[in-house]
């Protein structure tokens, strides 16, 4: 459980530094899910608790040939489909600033889905296939 | 995350930042504004050396836009940068990178920011290349 706000993003990555290769994570799986699990904290934090402090829940677990974890908060949902994808090629001069988490996150898994409940709280579920890296 | 500076003279002054520690969303704003204090002094040409940078999520390349933003050359027009990028010989005249490890540059490549700045190997041979 994560409690509080962005100081918490380096606890989150130690634990799956030291979670992830249990489940049969080699180092680029293990940098895969800091970076992805870092980058979907931080948008949650960021728009989701408007930078005040809050809660998520991290859990992590093998199934089959995938590594899989889910961040459980509470908090307003978005529409993941709305979220442009990034020109890589554009200068930087062009680009607006930040929009790259969710891109990182989908490059980085095979599976990104959101689910939004209010009642019974938001849920984010990541897939990342081991051995195909 | 700490960040230290030295100066190196190429002939011109080129301000070296040393960034130790990972970049996150959590220490950003703090190299994005130490940055961003030396252009406001001066700085016109920057080395960032990412030798002892284990970890930069996209809050530090937010920040590494922002710097590139600061540092962009008033008179180079959009077309001349537009032109080079289509051909893949833009880069940035003023912000180059040093000794990224493996995790920063896997990032830097992954958000397309290596097409626009240099990466040397090196902070000597970052100072050289200016």
């Amino acid at each position: 459980m994560l409690r509080g706000s962005l100081e918490q993003l380096a606890r989150l990555r130690a634990f799956i530094a030291a979670t992830a290769p249990q489940f049969g994570c080699g180092a680029e799986d293990v940098f895969a899910l800091e970076l992805a699990c870092d980058e979907a904290v931080t948008n949650i934090f960021n728009h989701v608790f408007d930078d005040q402090m809050g809660e998520v829940q991290v859990e992590l677990w093998r199934q089959d040939d995938a590594v899989c974890v889910t961040l459980d908060y509470y908090g307003r949902s978005f529409d993941p489909s709305q979220v442009a994808e990034p020109d890589l090629t554009a200068p930087l001069e062009q680009r607006p600033e930040g929009g790259l988490g969710l891109y990182f996150m989908r490059q980085l898994m095979q599976e990104v889905r959101f689910e939004f409940d209010a009642v019974k709280g938001n849920r984010l579920t990541m897939r990342r296939a081991l051995g195909e890296n | 995350m700490e960040i230290t500076i030295t100066q190196a003279a190429n002939p011109k002054m080129i301000a070296v930042l040393h960034v130790h520690g990972n970049v996150d969303s959590a220490s950003y704003e703090q190299f994005q504004q130490t940055a961003a204090d030396l252009i406001a002094k001066g700085a016109r040409d920057m080395v960032l050396d990412l030798g002892q940078t284990p970890y930069m999520s996209s809050a530090g390349l937010r920040a590494l836009n922002v710097i590139y933003n600061s540092l962009r050359d008033e008179n180079a027009t959009r077309s001349n940068v537009s032109a080079g990028v289509v051909k893949g010989t833009y880069k940035s005249p003023h912000l180059k990178l040093a000794a990224p490890t493996k995790r920063v540059l896997e990032t830097l490549k992954m958000s397309g920011f290596d097409m626009f700045l240099e990466i040397h190997h090196d902070v000597p041979s970052a100072v050289a290349s200016f």
